[in-house]
């Protein structure tokens, strides 16, 4: 093992030494001990329920073997796990195409007001107005920044988002009487999730070639579109997942719109343009925020989060319901309606109405920043992105090297000793880096996909700058702590194909 | 990297051995390798009819899927199923024991490589 | 306010280390024509504080149950919470970080998602679950797509009209797109109907689907219900409310072949509906069609245990347009939070707690029966934690004069889902309720004709 020499110190607390048989147990259930008692619910307090009350049959014969762990045990096992994770609180987390930044602690605050968390999702609008108004406040930020003329806060996810779209798209189609159209238009460096959506909408998918700019080759695309008959639409990430902003968008979705198909545009990566252009008016009809990127919503190693979509108005009858609208209240003021069935719409995509709890975050986010701050999101996003290429791309070949947007793409592709994009990923790990995403875009060799986001300083990047340069000279002098990396953490690289072959997902 | 004069292949890296109306269908060594670590095969059931060029199964490394094209057409004769418990003989022995399946030939094989044009092609987009 | 921490300076520095003069010269890359001049029209920035009092004065017009006895449920129940699962989840190392794709910078993150893969297949009686999905609803949808790759010539969903309306909705939605159809079949007294649901479910149907207890509150018989699958070979799918499971018979007792739903109540307040966090366990022979995210345990080179994502090959990542599921986000956070409630419940206390609710709901329903006016709209029904009560006035007049007059906030109208149950509410009687806010109810509901 070689010393770690740059970077902050790995955020770890694994003890070192142990005595045999008394390691930490892995989970909580080796800590459990029959009959210890953790929390106790409250008493009923009045009388049990008759005996009669439920049959024999529908009784649980036998509890449910969950652990048997006191309070005290059950902190520190939980507190021992949390020290196995980096998280943005505690590490550089360039992961590209994810955009971990900041989360700042006054939206949790905002979360925690009185009452907000308690609200129940049946209450009628008149108990519900300030929520509603909030999130109707929400959702004129996102038209704003998007252009778009009508917002649906419905999905769940920005995966959900999409499938939701594209359920529009769907109905707005058939309205038309173009059923036949069953085509979705996808470029090559998509997301997994979009042509996975398409799948569920009942689409069909064609891909779109890249050209040698990382952009849509246009004569693929007019080779794809055809005579257009079939086409639905297109699907597009704009700026792609390259980093780089598609500059023929505009003509790109004329020649969808020429054929009578609708443009979805994939912004995951709003971050990189907000107040520098907005979608609706380049030419997309339809497009959904993952409002954890753009506006700040911490991931919680994977969630929750939420993908609200925006249309145009062709698209607007046919948005999901429920939704929030505002009407006068009589007396000069406004009041807000859920509004449970519209003709046109698809109808419902989830339980309840949104996932308040990240509206309430995006909203605080908006707030903090205002107009020239939304706006400098983008601006600082671009920066750090092409700090970063500039200072890294002598020594890391970058795919694509020209001006990119908030994030760049490098391959490991020809590094020495056979060390590949999986092997640096390792080893930032043990300079107490995220690695960023590997492997994606899937049209690259060995990609390293590097996000820095707004809100890095430049101290973070210049150290990342030079733990990639000690990395690659590793490459050169040193390939078998590489190969072998991560070194520093309680686990190295783990049997991936046990994992599968010799399934072990319940304890 | 040399592959059996004897075969023929396809461009999406299956090859076939045919004797008599019988034809042997597996995945070269190529497509093997670039796989890796093979996890799962999904195979037709003996009496499933194939089509030239399209998919009948699927086969699975850990992070990566890749679909089986069929190179001939025919009826599934037989399966090998010593894959499921040793997928890698494919790995090991991609034109021996880890062949995938037998069919009874519905049409002709003038359209697959031989040897020398798969080598070309593999070498092509290396 | 802003979260950029670079100095003008640096970034002065920055951009030469580029090569250009500003971060204009960066976005020229974005064509003239598509450019947006001027300034977004958004509302001006806010100081901490003024966010603080304008988000409080904001929603101070709420009406909250933290200020009041409330007796809603319909799929979204308030249960106790202890105050360690809050201090733990407050950790940043989990609320910040991301999908734990580097397993060796994830462990913890994945160590939870096995724990509460575990503790969904013990309380369900199931073989497999997932890391979670988005919500109760969506659960049932992943559920029934699962059952049409499982049995993938399948062309026809049964669903019983006692699965929350809201995933039926969701359903509708999802199946109109896959040209699949979906036959809803009524309810019989409040409960499912085994042999009407047999025989919508004849052959070409992927899934019958019924909850338990169902929307209605009314705790379901299930094996018929389960039997009514698959007399023709369709899977069952049952949706429960996890909490009930403490003192219910597990779905998978009976042989469903996945149980779904809404496990928010179980760590998680009601967030107006969401984020909420979705289940899905199943057996194992289907684990390959599984939608979503699922954690497997494996060691290292050293043979050190260890946690991965595993069966990935099934994901919209790799597998693309053929993956079981577009799905990409989980509800991890909420899922931790019901990984440590369930822990610190443990055994006896998850049972416990569901006698509780139990216990207060019979207590409450017994008394409410009595008030004349009153009744049980489903009285020979068995239920849990929620049941049906029949109203002398309109319910939502009833909710109404709760209350203006009371200060309660009541049950669930059911003339929203449907107009012959306009004098109906649905009241949900949790260990939330403690026994004065059921004395309160009683009395309130005794003036209220």
């Amino acid at each position: 093992m070689t010393t770690v020499e740059h970077g902050p110190a790995v955020p770890q607390q694994v003890a070192k030494a142990t005595v045999p048989g008394f390691e930490r147990p892995l989970t909580i259930f080796e800590h459990s001990v029959p009959d210890r008692r953790g929390v106790r619910p409250p008493p009923a307090a009045v009388p049990a329920a008759p005996s009669d009350a439920l049959p024999a049959s529908m009784r649980r014969k036998a509890p449910a073997a969950l652990p048997e762990v006191g309070e005290l045990d059950t902190q520190r096992h939980y507190t021992w796990l949390s020290e196995k994770n980096f998280s943005i609180a505690n590490a550089f987390y360039p992961l590209g195409s994810c955009t971990m930044k900041y989360n700042p602690l006054v939206n949790e605050r905002v979360c925690a007001l009185p009452g907000l968390s308690a609200l129940h999702p049946m209450q009628p609008d008149d108990q519900v107005q300030g929520m509603l108004e909030l999130c109707w406040r929400v959702e004129r930020v996102l038209l704003a920044v998007s252009g778009l003329h009508e917002v649906s806060l419905h999905p769940c996810a920005g995966a959900h988002g999409e499938l939701t779209a594209l359920m529009c798209m769907r109905a707005c189609l058939d309205d038309r009487g173009q059923t036949h159209k069953k085509i979705i238009l996808i470029p090559d460096s998509a997301h997994g999730t979009n042509p996975a959506s398409c799948t569920i909408a009942g689409f069909e998918t064609r891909e779109v070639k890249s050209n040698q700019h990382g952009r849509v080759d246009m004569a693929d695309l007019d080779k794809k579109i055809g005579d257009g008959h079939d086409i639905a639409g297109l699907m597009i990430t704009n700026p792609s997942t390259l980093g780089l902003f598609e500059t023929n968008i505009k003509a790109i979705c004329e020649k969808i719109h020429a054929v009578g198909g609708l443009v979805y545009m994939d912004g995951a990566n709003m971050n990189a343009i907000l107040g520098r252009t907005r979608p609706g008016d380049f030419g997309a009809d339809v497009m959904h925020f993952n409002l954890h990127k753009t506006f700040s919503q911490p991931h919680g190693g994977g969630g929750p989060g939420a993908g609200p979509i925006a249309v145009r108005d062709v698209l607007a009858p046919f948005l999901p319901t429920p939704k929030i609208a505002r009407v006068s209240d009589g007396q000069g003021g406004w009041r807000f309606e859920t509004v449970m069935s519209a003709p046109k719409s698809i109808g419902r995509t989830r339980g309840f109405m949104l996932n308040a709890g990240v509206m309430v975050r995006s909203y605080s986010y908006m707030r903090s920043n205002g107009p020239a701050g939304l706006k400098g999101i983008a601006d600082n996003a671009v920066l750090n992105a092409n700090y970063l290429r500039a200072k890294l791309k002598d020594t890391y070949k970058v795919w694509i090297d020209e001006s990119c947007m908030h994030e760049f793409v490098a391959t490991a592709k020809g590094m020495p000793n056979g060390i590949r994009a999986l092997d640096v990923a390792k080893r930032l790990i043990d300079y107490g880096i995220h690695p960023p995403t590997v492997y994606f875009p899937l049209i690259v060799p060995e990609a390293l996909m590097i996000e820095p986001t707004e809100t890095e300083s430049k101290q973070t990047l210049d150290t990342f700058v030079a733990v990639m340069k000690a990395i690659a000279a590793e490459a050169e002098t040193d390939p078998d702590t590489l190969h072998t990396a991560p070194h520093t953490r309680s686990i190295g690289r783990p049997d991936e194909v046990r994992a599968v072959k010799e399934p072990k997902v319940t304890l | 990297m040399s592959n059996p004069k004897d075969l023929k292949y396809t461009e999406s890296h299956e090859w076939v051995r045919v004797q008599g109306d019988v034809a042997t269908i597996g995945i070269t060594a190529h497509a093997a390798e670039s796989l890796s670590d093979l996890v799962f095969i999904d195979l037709p059931s003996v009496g499933d009819d194939l089509s030239a060029g399209e998919s009948f199964g699927e086969i699975e490394s850990v992070k990566a899927v890749s679909d089986l094209n069929a190179p001939v057409s025919g009826e599934v004769v037989e399966v090998n199923g010593d894959l499921e418990d040793n997928l890698k003989d494919i790995n090991d022995d991609p034109y021996g024991k880890g062949w995938l399946v037998k069919v009874k030939l519905s049409g002709g094989t003038d359209h697959l490589l031989d040897a020398a044009a798969y080598d070309a092609h593999v070498q092509e987009h290396a | 306010m802003t979260y950029v921490q670079n100095t003008e300076r640096e970034k002065a520095e920055m951009l030469a280390a580029i090569g250009c003069k500003s971060v204009d010269d960066l976005m020229a890359v974005i064509p003239e024509d598509c450019r947006f001049v001027g300034e977004l029209d958004v509302e001006p920035a806010l100081t901490e504080d003024e966010l603080v009092r304008h988000v409080r004065a904001l929603t101070a017009s709420n009406v909250s149950a933290d200020g009041h006895p409330c007796f809603l449920g319909a799929g979204a129940y308030r249960h106790f919470c202890p105050s360690l699962v809050d201090s733990l989840v407050a950790r940043t190392e989990f609320w910040t970080a991301y999908t734990p794709y580097q397993p060796e910078a994830s462990q913890g993150t994945l160590t939870t998602i096995l724990e509460w893969q575990t503790m969904m297949c013990r309380l369900t009686g199931m073989e497999v679950s997932n890391a979670s999905l988005y919500d109760g609803a969506t659960a049932v949808v992943e559920a029934v797509l699962m059952a049409l790759r499982v049995k993938s010539k399948a062309t026809r969903v049964v669903v019983s009209e006692g699965v929350h309306p809201d995933a039926i909705g969701c359903l509708k939605t999802y199946l109109k797109c896959l040209d699949v159809e979906l036959v809803t079949v009524p309810l019989v007294d409040g409960a499912s109907d085994a042999p009407a649901l047999a025989q919508a479910a004849t052959d070409g149907t992927a899934a019958v689907v019924v909850q338990s207890p169902n929307f209605f509150g009314v705790v379901e018989e299930l094996q018929p219900l389960v039997d009514a699958a698959h007399a023709h070979g369709a899977l069952s799918v049952v949706a429960a409310d996890p909490v009930s499971l403490g003192v219910l018979e597990p779905p998978g007792a009976f042989g469903a072949d996945m149980v779904c739903g809404e496990a928010t109540g179980m760590g998680n307040p009601p967030w107006f509906g969401g984020p909420g966090v979705g289940y899905l366990c199943a057996r194992s022979e289907n684990v390959r069609q599984m939608p979503a995210r699922i954690a497997g345990e494996t060691v290292d080179a050293q043979g050190r245990r260890a946690v991965v994502l595993t069966f990935q090959t099934r994901e919209q990542h790799i597998r693309r347009s053929k993956a079981t599921s577009n799905i990409c986000t989980s509800q991890q956070l909420m899922a931790l939070r019901a990984t440590i409630w369930m822990a610190l419940l443990g055994k006896q206390g998850f049972v416990e707690l569901s006698e509780v609710n139990l216990a207060r709901a019979h207590h409450a329903a017994a008394r409410i029966a009595k008030i004349p006016g009153y009744g049980l709209a489903h009285a020979k029904r068995a239920f849990f934690n929620e049941f049906t009560v029949t109203t002398p006035i309109a319910a939502r007049d009833v909710n109404r004069r709760l209350l203006d007059e009371h200060g309660i906030l009541g049950g669930y109208d059911l003339g929203q889902v449907d107009p012959s149950r306009s004098k109906q509410l649905l009241l949900a009687v949790t260990d939330s309720n403690p026994a004065d806010e059921i004395d309160a109810l009683v009395a309130a509901l005794e003036t209220i004709r």
